[in-house]
């Protein structure tokens, strides 16, 4: 067996690479059009909103295409607020930070994290979201976060996330998606009550958020 | 799985320009991963160290090309398997969006380009040369935020302790530091992931041009987290004991850089320490 045959192998191998390479970078990196999520209603359920921001050097490290910011508060007083941060397919449709490492780096020190399922309408078998209780001072963070993409896929993990991704590309060429956190600040004894309001307020989100989902081209 | 054919080496010029070829292509099949990873090189400062990298594989290599000239070339299968598996996977990559593995490819498919149409001793040979260019690929956020925010806290709540035995009050509360006057962040920067990434390459380089036995080496390369640690720690609190005196100023701008470069300095001639020690325990 001459040495061509390594040679002739090798360059082949290359070749079909480079002209499958160039193939698979025909199809383009598709852009955000329309973010679209900013026109989340301000009032969801009898809950009325009122737009927030944080400081611009948290967006700066948090490098989303679109921050949301907002507090709700329902015509009985309650409060809670909402975040969504999406990463369009070119920033890769997820963000490197999660709560269980953001809050202790912001002195929380996080009590309880579990997953609790909620019911929206288009997901009758029910959907897990994160679950989290922190505390600070004497008070407690509760929230609900999770990742969404394709419009209605709802992930609790990063590995979810990962392995949707991929497959969101490989089979749409888009792999966008948004981190949501709902939370609301509550005293001690009233957890449990208030972990009822929010995961009801969180399936209205959920309902809401397909119809609202980003337009990428 | 090496096949003997003939036994040339790289002085024949046409096994030369085939590598010459191969290489070409090898760079053309690659080239949309190249841009996007020098620009993480340039834009994000935990990758800087990146931009060394294939200079001092150049350099390796160069050191080494008498050597090469003079190994002889042999073929291997299991070198193709490992450039074709590589290719194989960088394809799924491209399809599927994931930089990270793209990179990783990247090198895995030069090194089976190398073993596969030149032989496992060629391989052997520029082993080190090719495998430091893994360091110029950078980590995944995800990846690193898992590892960097850990290490942010212990280096906030280390300082904090040694701050505090300087007789200064100051008030941990997560990653901030509060004083009387002024307050720290201690930001995701902070957490001496940078420092072990440069450092661990650093060591990396330090072992491999040492002679000696291999727990020598591998002892000079795991030495890079803790100096690397230890150094960011020094840095955090004596950032946070200036900034009791004279103000935050000092953890911004100009100060801020001098520190970061002083306290790497430091970090290179405690694991130059380290490498000097092992040393007269190996010799004692």
């Amino acid at each position: 067996m001459g040495r061509n045959i390594f040679f002739r192998i090798a360059f082949g191998a290359l070749v079909l690479t480079t002209g499958l390479v160039l193939l698979v970078n025909l199809r383009g990196e598709p852009r955000v059009l329309h973010t679209n999520l900013e026109k989340l209603p301000m009032t969801i359920a009898d809950y009325k909103g009122t737009v927030d921001a944080f400081d611009q050097s948290i967006y700066d490290a948090l490098g989303a295409d679109l921050h949301l910011y907002r507090h709700y508060q329902s015509t009985q007083g309650a409060t809670l607020s909402l975040y969504i941060g999406y990463y369009g397919t070119a920033k890769g449709g997820r963000t490197g930070h999660n709560p269980f490492a953001c809050l202790p780096g912001a002195g929380w020190g996080i009590i309880e994290a579990d997953k609790v399922t909620v019911y929206p309408d288009h997901h009758p078998e029910g959907v897990s979201v994160n679950y989290v209780v922190a505390r600070k001072d004497g008070i407690n963070n509760l929230m609900l976060h999770w990742y969404q993409t394709a419009g209605d896929r709802v992930l609790s993990t990063g590995l979810q996330q990962n392995i949707e991704r991929f497959r969101g590309r490989v089979l749409h060429n888009r792999n966008d998606g948004a981190y949501v956190q709902v939370n609301t600040l509550v005293r001690e004894d009233n957890v449990t009550a208030e972990k009822e309001r929010v995961c009801l307020f969180v399936q209205e989100v959920l309902e809401l958020l397909p119809d609202y989902w980003p337009i990428e081209g | 799985m090496d096949t003997n054919t003939l036994d040339m080496t790289l002085n024949d010029q046409t096994l030369k320009w085939q590598t010459v070829l191969l290489l070409t292509l090898w760079l053309l099949a690659f080239s949309p991963v190249l841009p996007p990873m020098v620009d993480s090189w340039l834009s994000h400062s935990d990758n800087s160290h990146a931009l060394l990298v294939p200079l001092i594989s150049l350099y390796f290599l160069w050191e080494k090309r008498h050597e090469a000239l003079k190994t002889p070339v042999q073929g291997s299968w299991w070198g193709l398997f490992v450039l074709s598996g590589s290719l194989v996977i960088y394809l799924i990559s491209t399809v599927g969006g994931i930089a990270f593995f793209a990179r990783l490819m990247f090198i895995s498919t030069l090194i089976g380009l190398v073993w596969g149409f030149l032989g496992a001793r060629m391989a052997r040979l520029l082993v080190f040369p090719l495998g430091i260019l893994f360091f110029m690929v950078p980590v995944p956020d995800s990846l690193l935020s898992l590892v960097s925010f850990p290490l942010q806290l212990l280096a906030t709540k280390i300082s904090a302790g040694l701050i505090q035995f300087c007789s200064i009050p100051v008030y941990r509360e997560g990653n901030m530091l509060y004083f009387m006057q002024t307050q720290l962040e201690v930001a995701e920067a902070c957490s001496g992931i940078r420092s072990i990434m440069s450092l661990g390459m650093l060591s990396v380089i330090f072992a491999y041009i040492s002679a000696g036995d291999w727990w020598r080496k591998a002892i000079l390369v795991l030495a890079a987290i803790p100096v690397a640690l230890l150094a960011n720690i020094l840095r955090v609190s004596g950032t946070g004991v200036l900034a009791h005196f004279f103000g935050d100023r000092v953890a911004r701008g100009f100060l801020h850089e001098f520190s970061g470069l002083a306290v790497f300095l430091f970090g290179l001639g405690l694991l130059f320490v380290v490498f000097s020690l092992l040393r007269k325990i190996g010799n004692s």
